[in-house]
């Protein structure tokens, strides 16, 4: 179960996330979207104090954060109990696909080597990358890239993954493998909170979908209320919009 | 113009080549320390830690913005007046002390210029999977960073190795300081300090090929 109640983010004088309240049951996938802008990676990026917001309570199961009273060890709890897809999928130059997989759960989650190395492998498998367990991230290609972000993600086994964006930064030909992959991991009943603009893929994979817009949550609905039957005004001029 | 006394200079090779071990010694010994001590300072200087960050700025700026020599002398025959604990410092342990902490002045930069040329992405990755940032620092920056930084810290290490000629001043009689012995006993000047130049010359070019190599080596490692 996760809850966030009030969370706020500020960047000097400009409000990027104002008071935003969300709730995430277990096993839920939950889409976001809206304009550029609004706070939608920001919000992501807060949850996982990579970004640390002024002020708001995050809690993840039976952890519970206060941005205002956080301290370092609240921080590194936090970001051990969610997991985190980048749009650049950010893999450890130095480190071969296994060994970018392998990592966290080494050196943070203190497993032996060797199970270490297996997870890896079967992470690797789900991944359509067993071939590539021995390539450094610069002799892949960015959608192998990000299939092996969302691994490094997967083997982490967080009660939260977060995607942010994931195939913003691709060519449109490896946007289909890094989908596919997010299927998969979406009908294990991971909970998953993703900023997407794939509006189909958001119809197709999500429990609910949020509609942020100036750093708040205006709606959030079932895919089919809320792409079928929007409410609010801005949204309704979004979906035209994105739709022409 | 007198011609060159060669018998002299073939003679004198192997008297001056029984001090490269000193030379080598106390380049090796002040290369360890200044990197380990650069690579603090590197770290702080990136991370920036309050207070302390003022005195790394501080010690940088005195360590780069002074001569070795200058230095060498502070240590040497300075500070023992102020400090009595160090009267008993002796020439090659001030050498190393200043080699040291004016080497690891500059290397520290270095370091940090690499430092901050990883991409800052993976620092964000790193912390999203919860590695502290001592872990961080470790298995992911700092080995990127060392790849980076390798060719410049070698020139530093070349570089320090002539600057223990500078020994010589503190009494310690490396091969500059038996060059100069010799030299002083026999008068012939020009033919003494030319084989203690080529000396150096062969010893920082076996270093300069080790260089090549290690950046070949370097770059095949995971390089775009």
């Amino acid at each position: 179960m996760i809850s966030i109640r009030g969370l706020t983010k500020r960047f000097d004088k400009t409000t990027v996330l104002n008071e935003i309240d969300l709730d995430i049951a277990d096993g839920e996938r939950v889409v976001i979207i809206g304009p550029s802008g609004t706070g939608k990676s920001t919000l992501l990026r807060c949850i996982n104090f990579l970004d640390r917001p002024q002020s708001g309570q995050i809690q993840i199961d039976n952890l519970q954060v206060d941005a205002k009273k956080a301290t370092k060890s609240d921080i590194l709890a936090l970001q051990r109990s969610t997991a985190f897809v980048f749009q650049n999928y950010a893999l450890f130059a130095n480190k071969t696909a296994k060994e970018n997989i392998m990592e966290a759960l080494v050196t943070v989650q203190k497993m032996p080597e060797a199970e270490a190395e297996q997870r890896a492998m079967s992470v690797l498998a789900e991944t359509g990358l067993t071939d590539k367990a021995d390539s450094y991230p610069s002799a892949l290609s960015g959608g192998q890239q990000q299939r092996v972000g969302i691994g490094r993600a997967m083997a982490l086994q967080s009660s939260l993954m977060l995607f942010d964006e994931p195939t913003s930064a691709l060519d449109p030909e490896w946007v289909g493998e890094v989908l596919d992959l997010m299927r998969r991991v979406a009908e294990r009943r991971q909970t998953m909170l993703i900023v997407t603009h794939e509006m189909q893929f958001a119809k197709e994979i999500a429990d609910r979908v949020v509609f942020m817009d100036e750093g708040r949550i205006v709606e959030a609905a079932p895919p089919e209320q809320l792409f079928g039957d929007p409410k609010d005004e801005r949204l309704q001029r979004f979906l035209r919009r994105i739709n022409q | 113009m007198q011609g060159l006394d060669l018998y002299y200079m073939f003679e004198l090779v192997p008297v001056i080549l029984g001090y490269v071990p000193i030379t080598i010694g106390i380049a090796a010994a002040s290369m360890v320390l200044a990197l380990a001590l650069a690579i603090l300072l590197a770290v702080e200087r990136v991370v920036k830690v309050p207070v302390l960050d003022w005195f790394v700025v501080f010690f940088i700026s005195f360590f780069r913005g002074t001569p070795l020599l200058v230095q060498l002398f502070l240590f040497y025959y300075g500070l023992p007046q102020v400090l009595s604990v160090l009267t008993q410092i002796n020439g090659v342990t001030a050498a190393i002390l200043g080699l040291t902490l004016h080497f690891s002045a500059y290397m520290a930069e270095s370091i940090r210029a690499a430092i901050t040329g990883v991409d800052r992405s993976q620092w964000e990755a790193a912390h999203s999977v919860g590695m502290t940032q001592a872990q961080m620092m470790r298995r992911i920056i700092l080995p990127q960073a060392a790849r980076v930084a390798s060719p410049t810290l070698i020139n530093y290490f070349i570089d320090m190795i002539k600057s223990t000629s500078l020994a010589f001043t503190l009494g310690v009689t490396e091969m500059m300081g038996a060059a100069q012995k010799e030299a002083a006993s026999s008068f012939l000047y020009f033919e003494a300090f030319l084989v203690v130049a080529v000396i150096y010359w062969i010893m920082v070019e076996v270093l300069s090929q080790g260089q090549k190599r290690l950046e070949i080596s370097l770059n095949k490692a995971y390089a775009r």
